[in-house]
């Protein structure tokens, strides 16, 4: 797993790429964490580049939307394609989260 | 004990009762006391660290008592844990439905302080006791364990490669019932020309039957290569018996015995010759898919009788032809109307085998044996051996391959031990013969999600103790469909018995807990579990024009 960050306005992107399982999953979380702890966080996760997320990353995206929601912050996620929106419908978790399309979509909708 | 004092958590949502209650627990002596408001809470704070003694209110708002305990009784971690109910006198209705839910006893308010010591100090003594039970038991399953990897390093597991040069493809397969068994099986060369098969049976099952095994073994294959007979020859298959029994007859208070099979192959002149001391026959199954049966050769079992006799029979092999030696662990596999697997059914299992690899023969008999029993613990030692004189069989003698044999499935294999730091190694290893055979992404995807669930799962729960345990993990790559198999000694875990998650649940209540299994479940285009002896053994299947979701 790869993480890349790029600030857009008010809006941190944060770029998930390769594979978020449960060996990669505490570092995602632990940079969740870090981001979130900064009050109306606003952010985006691109996960255009992601491979596959296994039940150890809903996890993690469980809890920073739960910090999100705690923290008055936002929380969007776009680029989910084939595999990774699969194992999201799988899991019941399109409809949990907000998702956007595009990146920008998601930084309009984020904001 | 989670440490010197036993820790208590109170759960109740009424200031006035938790203050009363901890200032009687304290003079009670108990020091070491957490507060949780509701049950949502006292769930949280139990995950995050170990208790030893629940305190808890039934009627609480978020989360009430009932829930609590509903909770406790899916979650195996709090399996030990103790609850005592808190309870107004009257309410005695909803304490037996606590106690029908899992609770351990009640206290009913008012508190009186004796009633309050005697049970607070009457459940922590149970948890004590179970707790010390659990660490016995997880320290004999983690010796059998060993004992197990021991005995299964003891037959030899390296199969010879087969080329259009090599005389024999040799594939065998041990699988005790239980964590360790008597079932035996080696080969060996004597001599550059002669190979030696050995196939065995001890009269028990588990460790006496182990130690046994392992006697035989040793003294089958010294006899064989170093003894000379008075007339300065190698022994033949009967001398080795004849030998092994005397040896076996001494020292044998407990009257074990083992039927056994000595065979040794003249490779060049492709003649068998063989002694069986009351074992179950060897099967040739000929190139021409024609079965016979060595019935010749027969002798007591061995360890019984000192001075029994015993002869040598000879057969002819003709190239192609493959020996099939097992014990009864196969003939005698029972199905769930207590009906037996039989000779008749083997056989018309090796049939179309006729012409296929050594592995193929073993592992089709395997599989057919082990659906046969499907459900129903394995009940005896198996072992299986199927030895092919390689060589090019007669143009008008070639059967028709059966569908199995087709393509050759590659196999790989890895064994890791029960921590998260060693997952990606399985990944990786998966990743590699993914690149080698060109896996489609799709299924390699889903292959790896689902490993990582079923790994993790065996890291955080299979194994009371934080030790390092094994876990065994195969991969079949078939031209089809990709297979791997998981075995761990924990604790029996059945994943396809796990309810699916609450799909529905607001995010605050959802556990992804089940969602892996869920992940599994619907990834996998078939998964099969099964508890062989004191081993989980998962098998995951992912077919590879599976187009699933």
């Amino acid at each position: 797993m790869d993480l890349k960050e790029q600030v857009v306005g008010e809006v941190t992107v944060v770029e998930v790429k390769g594979r978020v399982d449960s060996s990669t999953a505490p570092a995602l979380g632990e940079r969740l964490e870090t981001l979130l702890a900064t009050p109306s966080q606003r952010l985006v996760l691109d996960m255009r580049d992601l491979e596959y997320i296994s039940s150890a990353g809903f996890r993690v995206l469980l809890l920073a939307a739960r910090r999100a929601e705690q923290a008055a912050g936002r929380l969007v996620l776009c680029g989910l394609s084939g595999k990774v929106r699969q194992l999201f419908d799988l899991g019941g978790f399109l409809d949990f989260f907000a998702i956007s399309v595009s990146r920008d979509e998601a930084v309009t909708v984020a904001r | 004990m989670t440490g010197p004092e036993p820790a208590l958590l109170l759960v109740d949502d009424n200031e006035d009762n938790r203050y009363t209650l901890s200032r009687r627990l304290s003079r009670a002596g108990y020091t070491n006391l957490t507060m949780a408001l509701n049950g949502r809470e006292a769930l949280e704070l139990l995950r995050a660290r170990p208790f030893d003694l629940m305190l808890l209110d039934v009627m609480m708002p978020e989360m009430n008592g009932y829930e609590v305990l509903e909770a406790l009784k899916a979650d195996p971690r709090f399996r030990n844990l103790p609850v005592i109910m808190i309870s107004a006198l009257d309410q005695i209705e909803s304490v037996i439905r606590c106690i029908e839910l899992g609770a351990a006893d009640y206290l009913p308010k008012p508190f009186n302080p004796t009633l309050l010591k005697a049970r607070v100090g009457a459940s922590l003594e149970k948890k004590r006791l179970r707790d010390e039970v659990d660490a016995y038991l997880a320290r004999i399953e983690a010796e059998l364990a060993w004992a197990r990897q021991i005995q299964l390093d003891m037959v030899p597991q390296d199969f010879p490669e087969v080329t259009p040069q090599s005389a024999a493809d040799i594939f065998a397969v041990l699988q005790p019932a239980r964590q360790v068994g008597g079932d035996l099986y080696d080969f060996f060369y004597r001599d550059p020309e002669t190979l030696c098969l050995v196939i065995a049976d001890v009269s028990d099952k588990g460790a006496p039957a182990a130690l046994f095994m392992a006697r035989t073994k040793t003294l089958v294959r010294l006899v064989t290569t170093l003894l000379r007979t008075e007339s300065g020859a190698r022994p033949s298959p009967s001398e080795v018996i004849a030998m092994v029994n005397e040896e076996l007859c001494v020292g044998n208070g407990q009257g074990m015995f083992v039927t056994l099979v000595v065979a040794m192959l003249d490779l060049p002149r492709r003649t068998l010759r063989y002694c069986n001391a009351g074992h179950t026959h060897v099967i040739v199954v000929a190139a021409d898919g024609e079965l016979r049966v060595l019935a010749e050769g027969r002798g007591k079992p061995v360890g019984i009788l000192p001075d029994s006799a015993y002869t040598t029979a000879e057969h002819r092999l003709a190239p192609g032809d493959c020996l099939f030696l097992y014990t009864d662990g196969v003939t005698e596999a029972i199905d769930g109307k207590g009906g037996f697997f039989g000779e008749d059914r083997l056989q018309d299992v090796l049939r179309p085998f006729a012409g296929a690899s050594a592995r193929e023969v073993v592992e089709a008999v395997v599989e057919r044996v082990r659906a046969f029993a499907d459900a129903t613990a394995q009940s005896d030692d198996i072992a299986a051996m199927a030895v092919r004189i390689v060589g090019d069989a007669p143009a008008a003698a070639r059967p028709k391959a059966p569908a199995l044999a087709e393509a050759q499935p590659v196999r790989a294999e890895i064994d890791i031990r029960d921590q998260l730091e060693d997952l990606p190694q399985v990944s990786r290893l998966l990743d590699k013969l993914a690149a080698e055979h060109h896996l489609p992404s799709d299924a390699v995807a889903d292959t790896q999600v689902a490993l990582d669930e079923v790994l993790t799962n065996i890291a955080q729960y299979a194994y009371p103790d934080p030790g390092d345990h094994a876990i065994h993990v195969v991969f079949g790559v078939y031209h089809d469909r990709v297979e791997v198999v998981i075995e761990d000694g924990g604790r029996p875990f059945d994943p396809l018995g796990a309810p699916p998650p609450d799909r529905a649940a607001p995010l605050s209540d959802r556990r992804v807990g089940g969602l892996g299994i869920h992940f599994v479940r619907n990834l996998m285009s078939e998964v099969q579990y099964a508890r062989v002896g004191e081993t989980n053994r998962l098998t995951l299947k992912r077919f590879l024009s599976d187009r699933k979701g």
